[in-house]
């Protein structure tokens, strides 16, 4: 305190003023701390409040010294109102301060409500699932799916999205929305993961209504692949049933010129020798057989079966033959194909079929290809119609002939 | 000379009125009547068949027209007499491409059967210019030009505007627009029904 009555008023003057500023800057600093929320923002206030009590003790001390020696003093700093203008500094300040710190709380509630507002669910979670952040529609969406509140971040998670890591998930109906959920990290927050929930009611709508109109349209098609495939047994019924009519009026037109030359021969008109001939012919060319009308064609197998018979070949079946289709189908095709090569390459008359599970093997007898088989015409094809039907087929020459088709 | 015959026919009433036919002909003997196409051929390679009288559409999915091929290339000497009663035009060409000697529309006629097997037989190729005219709907098979024929050949499997596009190799717009055409000259209601009509009518088959 001497040190500082030795000076002269102007630098008394000055060093008030930096205590003022002084105690400004900290009350500042203290302001700036409150409004970023800084936990140690009061450690500013404890430099603030003694730099300003410094400040009103050397102002009152400079005051009495200029009390006592006003001859010798060119200036009084009580010329300046500096307790006035500090106090009311700190006034304004803390005013401030006060509606910064309203502003501040007020741009936090409306933070919070926009992000509530949102139509996308929002869940900000850290590894174990403890949650740091969730809105309002997430909430909604957990109570809707799981039927209470975002709990745990992680276990959220585990209910809205696939197991598997990269399936993308279909998009989940809650409370008459549709929403689709996305995980992922938070750039430049290691350990946060972010769950949204996207608002895709829309979206999905239409894209169910495609789904929709697709299987419309499949059904459509299914059908009419069945329209078309009874179609096609009608076309040959109908062919079949035209034939049969025609059959009918002849007999009919037969019938009735028959009758015609009865009724005649009765009244003593005997018919012409030529058209009692006509008719003799006709009617001998009316096979019993033509009125078998109900007769129809046997099963491809027996077709088969029934060539073999006849072209001299005696089939051998070890196994079954499957029933299931395109298997059936194939294998008929190769009975066939063999058939032919027994007696026309082999010169046997002996087929052996063994049929195991998922593979049908082709033998005979007779003499041995006398090099590798070359396939043309009916392997070629046959191998074609196996291979379309998902079978391998393989040719062996040696010690016998050997055609073997082998399914998956 | 006698020559000898195979019937390969599905319909029971068509196989035995060709066979009454040819057992009652002097020159012709029956060999084999089959009910399938799909062993004509082993048929062929085993015995001397002077003539096949071949259907084309057979029940158990057979054709008659594959079958002619693989007999031709068997058996050169076989003559082969096709015979159907459906008015698929694409029958007409896919019998002459597999060799076929002859073809005969079990309606015609004009020209009967026996003495359709004995044209083939004299070497000569009897061959209809055009297939039988069939209604659809309001319309005379007549009446539709090649493209829209191939329309609807597509159609009729059941195939979309954008299948049948791709199939032809031409625009969508213009499937479209040939499937209006189609529609309008047969005054048919929609699509389906026309592609049912044209297979029941036999204008389209499957197998063609």
């Amino acid at each position: 305190m001497m040190c500082f009555a030795d000076l002269s008023p102007i630098p008394q003057i000055v060093i008030c003023a930096f205590f003022v500023v002084l105690s400004a800057a900290f009350l500042l600093l203290f302001l700036l701390g409150l409004l970023n929320r800084k936990e140690r923002a009061w450690i500013h206030l404890l430099f603030a409040l003694p730099s300003y009590g410094i400040f009103q003790l050397l102002y009152d001390y400079h005051g009495s010294v200029y009390q006592m020696n006003r001859v010798h003093f060119d200036i009084n700093a009580g010329d300046f109102p500096l307790p006035a203008i500090g106090a009311a500094a700190l006034l304004l300040l803390l005013l401030f301060a006060w509606s910064l710190s309203r502003f501040a709380g007020q741009r936090d509630v409306s933070v919070k409500e926009a992000v509530d507002d949102l139509p996308t669910g929002i869940c900000c979670y850290l590894e174990k699932g403890r949650v740091l952040l969730v809105n309002e529609t997430m909430e909604r969406i957990s109570l809707a799916l799981t039927g209470r509140a975002v709990l745990n971040g992680r276990e959220l998670c585990d209910a809205v999205l696939p197991k598997e890591v990269g399936k993308h998930a279909a998009p989940v109906r809650a409370f008459g929305r549709s929403y689709s959920f996305e995980r992922s990290g938070m750039p430049g927050l290691e350990g946060v993961t972010q769950l949204l929930a996207a608002d895709v009611t829309e979206e999905y709508g239409r894209l169910e209504e495609v789904r929709e109109k697709n299987r419309q349209l499949e059904e459509q098609s299914r059908r009419l692949s069945a329209a078309i495939g009874e179609s096609e047994r009608l076309s040959i019924e109908k062919e079949y049933l035209d034939a049969k009519i025609k059959v009918h009026s002849g007999i009919g037109e037969l019938l009735s010129a028959t009758a015609k030359v009865i009724r005649e021969a009765d009244l003593g008109t005997s018919p012409s020798e030529e058209t009692a001939a006509g008719l003799f012919d006709r009617w001998n060319r009316l096979p019993a057989a033509l009125l078998d009308v109900d007769a129809r064609p046997r099963s491809s197998y027996d077709a088969v079966l029934k060539a073999a018979k006849d072209v001299g070949v005696r089939i051998v079946l070890d196994g079954e033959l499957p029933e299931e289709e395109p298997q059936r189908s194939v294998l008929l095709v190769a009975v066939a194909e063999c058939i032919t090569n027994t007696f026309r390459h082999a010169g046997g008359d002996e087929l052996t079929i063994r049929c195991r599970e998922g593979e049908t093997v082709f033998t005979n007898n007779g003499k041995a290809p006398e090099g590798p088989v070359v396939e043309k015409g009916g392997l070629v094809n046959l191998r074609r119609l196996a291979e379309d039907a998902g079978a391998e087929m393989t040719v062996e020459s040696s010690p016998v002939f050997r055609l073997t088709l082998r399914w998956e | 000379m006698e020559y000898s015959v195979m019937i390969v026919e599905d319909q029971s009433i068509a196989r035995k009125y060709f066979e009454a036919v040819v057992e009652a002909a002097p020159d012709f003997k029956l060999l084999y009547s089959l009910d399938t196409a799909s062993v004509a051929y082993i048929y062929c390679s085993r015995f001397p068949v002077d003539l096949v009288v071949m259907d084309v559409v057979m029940a158990d999915g057979s054709n008659g027209i594959d079958a002619a091929r693989r007999i031709k290339e068997m058996s050169p000497r076989t003559k082969i007499l096709i015979v159907t009663s459906m008015a698929e035009g694409l029958f007409l060409t896919r019998a002459k491409e597999a060799g076929a000697d002859s073809f005969w529309y079990k309606e015609d006629e004009e020209i009967d059967f026996l003495t359709a097997m004995r044209v083939t037989m004299e070497g000569r190729h009897l061959w209809p210019e055009e297939s039988p005219v069939v209604k659809i709907g309001d319309a005379l098979s007549s009446e539709f030009t090649k493209a829209e024929m191939n329309i609807l050949r597509e159609l009729s499997t059941g195939a979309s505007n954008q299948q049948i596009a791709e199939r032809l190799g031409i625009e969508v717009g213009t499937v479209k627009s040939h499937i209006n055409h189609l529609l309008s000259k047969t005054a048919m209601n929609n699509r389906t029904e026309l592609a049912i009509e044209a297979r029941l009518k036999g204008l389209v088959v499957s197998h063609s």
